[in-house]
């Protein structure tokens, strides 16, 4: 996974604050229109950055391999959720700014001035509101992911649209016509680049699909799935990566959902994903009828076993074994003889999705699987209750404290609850490595 | 205190990023009002 030096966490702060800062540059080359008083400036500034970082929102999630793999996909989702209400709350208080300094600004928003400019930044307005509020309450509201996500690109789309002719109409700026094409092509690019994500690309994964060879059940609302590339090689991945999956007959598909490969970095012409039905479209993952095709986009993510750590504790809870399964499945397979402490959090045994098969590769892995249940069986002499300092203390050799990596994945109170407990054992925080994807 | 977790410092970093972010705006109108 990526750990950063400080010099390189804030060269790529100082690139993303570039980047954003990008359009009110361009409108300070050239010649310049006559200034006006510091609040009227303030207020178009505001706007100018807003747009520079909703623009950037779009690089973003792009799930561009090369930052993926850098950042790490769950850093930019974070990353990516603070500037969404940062980026609102700038270009709402862009026209409030104008408006305080200069009545005058009011006029557009009046339709009779100008109707389609009043109604066009109106929409922009109530678009954005709902662009965000929708991504905030998303969970709260239970909309499925499929149907948030189209709507979020769908938004997002018409408010940059909007924003890009409104710099353009306005014309203060914009004026010669070269810093006018520039602004144009700086908040412009956002959209191209969505058109790449969400229409080129997955039109050209049509040459490589997949065909589901298995559908396996493992206990209610847990299944395995297995796809088999057709006439082509599936992309090497990293055992921890995820990749984002369509079922069925196209690849534009809206139901395409990003999960963790369980299978072994070593088996290309078949991978693995176990996936918990969560209420959405994972609800209907065990009717996927075997012989249908599926379309793969990825490898993704940066969470992983760094190739220099000396052993590994494994701490996952509930579904977030697989990216577990895939690494132990890959260093079995490699005959990798790193020290492993597998520490498994589950409610009860039979919860504990994965625990056999994992278990059986202790013939040719140095491994060792603690299970920690909430609600014991009787006679349960094993550890029990909530991960901890203590529980963790307890269970981690005191070599592997100094020395391993510690690899967290599972629901967010849990990994909050062992990434706090890891740190106050006094694992070093570039040894701590965990993945979070609940941001929406 | 014991150190804060990495998403948290995450956090921390592009909430600092942002706010660099409204200083350029001020700087922008500043230079522009001048």
């Amino acid at each position: 996974m990526a750990t950063h030096s400080t010099g390189s966490v804030i060269g790529m702060t100082a690139a993303y604050v570039a980047a954003c800062a990008a359009p009110m540059a361009i409108a300070l080359v050239g010649p310049l229109p006559a200034g006006r008083g510091f609040w009227t400036e303030f207020g178009v500034a505001l706007g100018f950055a807003g747009a520079g970082m909703m623009g950037a929102q779009f690089a973003l999630t792009a799930r561009v391999p090369a930052l993926s793999r850098r950042i790490g996909q769950d850093t930019l989702l974070q990353v990516h959720r603070v500037a969404g209400i940062v980026a609102t709350v700038l270009v709402l208080a862009h026209p409030a700014v104008l408006i305080a300094a200069e009545a005058g600004f009011a006029e557009f928003f009046d339709p009779r001035v100008n109707a389609p400019r009043a109604a066009a930044l109106s929409t922009a307005t109530l678009a954005l509101l709902l662009l965000v509020g929708l991504s905030m309450m998303r969970s709260r509201l239970r909309i499925p992911y499929e149907c948030w996500r189209t709507t979020h690109a769908a938004l997002a789309a018409l408010v940059m649209l909007i924003a890009t002719a409104h710099v353009v109409m306005v014309a203060h700026y914009s004026r010669p016509w070269w810093r006018g094409a520039a602004l144009v092509a700086v908040l412009g690019a956002p959209l191209g680049l969505l058109g790449w994500v969400r229409i080129v690309r997955p039109l050209a994964a049509r040459s490589r699909p997949y065909r589901v060879a298995e559908v396996r059940r493992h206990r209610e609302g847990v299944w395995t799935v297995a796809l088999e590339p057709v006439g082509h090689e599936s992309p090497a991945f990293e055992p921890g990566q995820f990749a984002w999956v369509t079922f069925g007959g196209s690849p534009l598909a809206l139901r395409q959902h990003p999960f963790t490969i369980a299978s072994s970095a070593e088996r290309r012409d078949r991978i693995e994903f176990t996936i918990k039905a969560l209420g959405d479209f994972t609800s209907t993952i065990g009717s996927i009828p075997v012989g249908s095709s599926a379309f793969v986009e990825g490898p993704a993510g940066s969470f992983g076993l760094p190739r220099g750590a000396p052993g590994a504790v494994l701490i996952a809870g509930g579904i977030g074994i697989t990216p577990m399964a895939s690494i132990l499945r890959t260093m079995h397979d490699r005959g990798d003889p790193r020290p492993i402490t597998l520490i498994y959090a589950t409610r009860t045994l039979e919860t504990a999705d994965l625990a056999d098969a994992l278990g059986a590769l202790g013939d040719r892995l140095d491994l060792r699987v603690v299970h920690v249940l909430e609600d014991p069986p009787p006679g349960w002499e094993g550890p029990t209750g909530r991960i901890t300092r203590d529980l963790l203390a307890r269970i981690i050799a005191p070599e592997a404290l100094r020395t391993h990596s510690v690899l967290i994945c599972g629901p967010d109170p849990m990994m909050d609850a062992a990434e706090n407990a890891a740190l106050a054992l006094g694992v070093g925080r570039g040894r701590i490595h965990a993945e979070r994807f609940s941001v929406v | 205190m014991p150190p804060a977790p990495r998403h948290v410092i995450v956090r921390r970093i592009a909430l600092g990023a942002c706010v660099a972010i409204a200083a350029l705006a001020a700087a922008f109108a500043w230079f522009r009002s001048a």
